[in-house]
């Protein structure tokens, strides 16, 4: 349960931005999210949910209008920040994450790696006390296994704690202004 | 009409010559007929407190408000196939904004044409890297390329295309 715009109380519906589609293991995995979002009172929904995306003439314009519309539907995000092929998330979901972060709507991130950059293990190299990777880009020290502008968004060390966030912010609300938080059954 | 303003999305102030390099940027973007929005000077130390870290994200966030245009410098970055994190971010931001979207890249090859490792096509003609695992259909993930317009080249390229679309052939 959560207070939406118009004050209505509600469960939350939440946008799983992922890489999953991409892994053999996508069914399994989203089928766990959204048995987790149910214990926190939130729905889980998967961008590849709904009417499917026909082949045809601007195939892929139609996919990103489909998971689009979807987005706008949706009253918060749950990201899965995980590294993607590399050091990095996938780009997809931090653009899916960053919509929400950008319209100030609830925006949680999940990741399970070194808790800051330096930790990471990229190939460094150190000059006049600063470090930078193998291209010479710095690996900055402040204390977030992101860069900067991923700061702005809460990151949880797995999906259920990311879960577990959102329902004690929405919580919060709801009991400053005046109704029961929700109850967790497990 | 007002000057566009810029916002520059990209790993470029992580490299070792980055304050000389942003002058620069700025005055390119002026030759252009453009304003580029500067970050907090802070963003280019190495070291700082998280609560720091989070300060400036804040006041990056209040610039993609204010600016009408993001550049994107959205090379791959510590990855295969993937640009810098932040570039996913601020483009998703600026997209719920309204903002106009651009991403400038070295190289318009596929994801799976640039990946160094093994690929093959399955049956459901589906491009798919050693482990199995999926492509991207373009050069950048779909979000992005849906987005922004993709441009290959330098920044410059990019502010070239973005003044055009801004001034709308006026000069």
């Amino acid at each position: 349960m959560f207070i939406d715009k118009e004050g209505k109380i509600r469960k939350p519906i939440a946008y799983l931005a992922d890489f999953e589609m991409f892994l053999p293991t996508c069914d399994e995995t989203v089928a766990y999210w959204k048995k987790t979002c149910e214990k926190y009172g939130i729905i889980g929904l998967f961008p590849g949910e709904g009417d499917p995306v026909l082949p045809g003439d601007d195939f892929w314009r139609r996919v990103f209008e489909h998971d689009v519309n979807w987005m706008k539907y949706c009253d918060m995000c749950l990201a899965q920040l995980d590294d993607w092929r590399g050091h990095e998330p996938d780009s997809g979901t931090l653009f899916e994450l960053g919509y929400y972060v950008g319209l100030g709507l609830p925006a949680y991130g999940f990741y399970s790696g070194p808790k800051t950059l330096l930790e990471r293990k990229i190939e460094r190299k150190e000059e006049d006390g600063v470090i930078y990777d193998l291209n010479g880009y710095m690996i900055e020290d402040k204390g977030s296994a992101f860069d900067n502008i991923l700061t702005s968004v809460k990151i949880a060390d797995s999906f259920e704690e990311a879960c577990r966030m959102a329902r004690r912010d929405f919580d919060e609300e709801l009991i400053k202004a005046g109704h029961e938080p929700f109850k967790i059954v497990d | 009409m007002n000057k566009g303003k810029v916002y520059l999305s990209g790993p470029d102030r992580l490299l070792k010559d980055r304050v000389e390099r942003f002058v620069g940027y700025e005055k390119l973007c002026e030759k252009y007929d453009l304003i580029l929005l500067k970050y907090p000077e802070e963003l280019f130390k190495f070291s700082d407190t998280l609560e720091n870290n989070r300060k400036i994200a804040e006041e990056r966030i209040r610039l993609i408000k204010e600016c009408d245009i993001v550049i994107a410098n959205a090379m791959d970055f510590r990855s295969y196939v993937e640009p810098y994190s932040e570039v996913g971010l601020e483009l998703g931001i600026a997209f719920s904004l309204g903002k106009k979207l651009y991403c400038y890249v070295p190289d318009l090859r596929t994801c799976a044409e640039r990946y160094p490792g093994t690929t093959h096509v399955k049956e459901n003609g589906k491009t798919v890297d050693e482990n199995g695992i999926g492509f991207e259909p373009g050069p950048l993930n779909v979000m992005l390329e849906q987005s922004s317009k993709l441009i290959k080249g330098d920044l410059e390229d990019a502010l070239k295309v973005a003044h055009d679309d801004y001034y709308g052939g006026e000069d």
